[in-house]
């Protein structure tokens, strides 16, 4: 095992040769087979910038983004997080490192419990961590008002929230343990454009503010153009292609379009039948 | 020449045990010709999928159409008895939904699916709709020698379902096509596809086609002319090249104004304020406590239709002579 991280020391996060295979059907289906979801995926983020994983559904963009944090344990590669390899940390060293990371899941209203208020959403991971009461109030408090939810929401439930709102609420719970990345997993998806905007620019802000690390997985084009320093354009499970910014984004259309015309060429249909 | 679709006024309201009655679509009229590609364009709850759900006089049941009429091919539909409003279902007017995922039937083969809405409107033997369906199915750019024909839709990628339900909604070959969100559900190389492909269709089968979406993206492909719809009215409506690039209402320029262009400018510029609540209408013009120019006749008065260019409209009294 190597000693010293691979990558430069700017790097927050980063891994090498990082692979993954899921099973799928169950141990007793006739069309029980492996699917290769991560095959030999290096790559880095500097501290404060944005990485955006895109491609097509099932190109292994989640699967990435639950390996880097410890959600899902890779086949074979290493993860470095801070210059430290992550396989070799200490239990409590483990801990420390994963409220480093935070998710902001996909669909908040699935996400989120819909039996607790808003107060107790932004402030339950404080609990878990073993905070005053007091102070656990305090900081969701703080942190409702800097993600510009309106005052009254404390008591609110989930689904008595927009869902613009819903996405505040999600983006201050994943910022109560201060991490210091934060994984948008099609956090911007599904909403209108004037609120996608918004939500859009409190990211930006709060980057800036607290030099945040983001990975961002998404499948509009523009959008991750905008918020990206780097993208990777994911495909069956491997890096095709690493695009820095300045982003063009005719070149990315092309690089889509030009797969999927080869894909239908080799008329490959049948992919996804058994 | 008389135009394939015009709606009229409409006016459809929901009610509610609870809440005050919600005005849905507010006096909404506009036109299709033959052979058109237009598109709607709206954030959500702004009366689109209502709108839609309208010309085919398939409302839920809380729903109320207060006035108006939806002229299809010279009959009204709104006033037609169910039987036949069914005759133009899918046959004269047929729809694309946002999850294709939902619309197929889960426990029945594409193939079958797909002949299936043939033998409904017309009279045909089985092995003659099964042919037909198999060109259908290759019309949307399934391979000849594919399975996809006895495959459950849950064997298929959502943009091949997507492919399906287009083959479905093409089958009677009816002069107008309504997609709800065509796009919304699928990943990006998805979303190139299908779009791409509904534009080769109706160019094809010269059909109309009415594109119903909350990004402009889409517009951008094939349109020829847009609507955009602000709680429950259309607030503008002009050719598709003027709409996008010189926007009159400024709820249209804030919207377009809100998605990124072009790398790296680091803050967007969201229009401020949420959507209004449908039960809770701002007076006035809806979209005056979110406007940058708002005026004092905006609170007193909806405004009216001007049209400062020829064939291009707005419902804003900055445009008032």
């Amino acid at each position: 095992m190597q000693s010293d991280s691979p990558q430069s020391r700017e790097a927050v996060l980063c891994c090498t040769r990082l692979s993954k295979r899921y099973t799928q059907g169950g141990w007793l289906s006739k069309n029980r087979r492996e699917v290769q979801a991560l095959k030999d995926v290096s790559l880095s983020v500097r501290t404060g910038s944005t990485l955006a994983l895109i491609g097509e559904s099932g190109s292994g963009k989640s699967t990435l983004a639950r390996c880097l944090t410890c959600l899902e344990q890779p086949d074979s590669g290493e993860i470095w997080f801070a210059g430290r390899n992550v396989a070799a940390l200490t239990h409590r060293e483990r801990v420390a490192f994963q409220r480093q990371i935070q998710i902001v899941f996909q669909e908040p209203a699935a996400s989120l419990n819909p039996r607790l208020n808003a107060l107790e959403i932004v402030s339950e991971p404080l609990l878990i961590a073993g905070e005053s009461k007091k102070q656990r109030h305090e900081r969701a408090l703080y942190l409702m008002h800097l993600v510009g939810l309106p005052d009254d929401s404390p008591k609110r439930l989930p689904s008595e929230f927009s869902g613009g709102q819903r996405r505040r609420l999600a983006i201050a719970r994943a910022l109560t343990l201060e991490p210091s990345i934060l994984i948008l997993d099609e956090s911007l998806s599904g909403l209108d454009p004037s609120i996608q905007a918004q939500i859009s620019n409190l990211l930006t802000g709060l980057q800036e503010t607290y030099h945040l690390t983001y990975i961002c997985i998404s499948h509009d084009l523009d959008l991750v153009a905008h918020l990206a320093d780097e993208i990777a354009v994911l495909h069956q499970g491997q890096i095709v292609k690493l695009v820095p910014a300045p982003i063009d984004l005719a070149d990315l259309h092309d690089e889509f379009m030009g797969r999927l015309q080869r894909a239908e060429k080799a008329s490959s249909f049948g992919a996804g039948l058994p | 020449m008389q135009p394939l679709l015009s709606v009229h006024n409409v006016t459809v309201t929901y009610r509610s045990s609870d809440r005050p009655e919600i005005r849905a679509l507010e006096d909404v009229t506009f036109e299709v010709a033959a052979g058109e590609a237009v598109g709607l364009l709206g954030e959500s709850g702004c009366g689109k999928t209502t709108l839609a759900l309208t010309l085919l006089k398939s409302l839920p049941q809380a729903a109320r159409v207060l006035r108006g009429s939806v002229i299809f091919r010279g009959t009204d539909l709104l006033t037609l008895e169910e039987s036949g409003v069914q005759k133009v279902r899918g046959a004269g007017i047929s729809m694309v939904h946002q999850e294709p995922g939902l619309a197929l039937n889960p426990v029945i083969r594409v193939g079958d699916q797909v002949s299936e809405v043939l033998r409904a409107h017309q009279t045909m033997t089985a092995a003659r709709a099964k042919e037909e369906a198999r060109s259908l199915l290759l019309q949307v750019g399934f391979a000849a020698d594919s399975r996809v024909w006895d495959a459950y839709p849950h064997q298929l990628s959502g943009g091949q379902q997507q492919r399906v339900a287009i083959a479905q909604a093409i089958a009677c070959r009816p002069p107008l096509v309504i997609a709800d969100e065509p796009t919304t559900a699928l990943d990006v190389a998805a979303q190139i596809e299908i779009l791409a492909l509904l534009k080769s269709l109706k160019e094809k089968l010269q059909m109309a086609v009415l594109i119903i979406t909350h990004e402009t993206w889409p517009l951008t492909q094939f349109v020829d002319r847009v609507l955009v719809m602000y709680a429950g009215r259309i607030v503008e409506e002009g050719p598709a090249r003027r709409v996008l690039e010189q926007p009159l209402h400024p709820y249209t320029c804030g919207l377009l104004r809100s998605r990124p262009m072009g790398p790296h400018k680091r803050l967007l510029e969201p229009i401020p304020g949420e959507p209004p609540d449908p039960a809770n209408l701002p007076a006035g013009c809806a979209f005056s406590p979110r406007c940058s120019d708002v005026m004092n006749v905006c609170h007193n008065r909806a405004p009216q239709y001007f049209s400062p260019e020829a064939s291009h409209h707005v419902a804003c009294f900055k445009y008032a002579e």
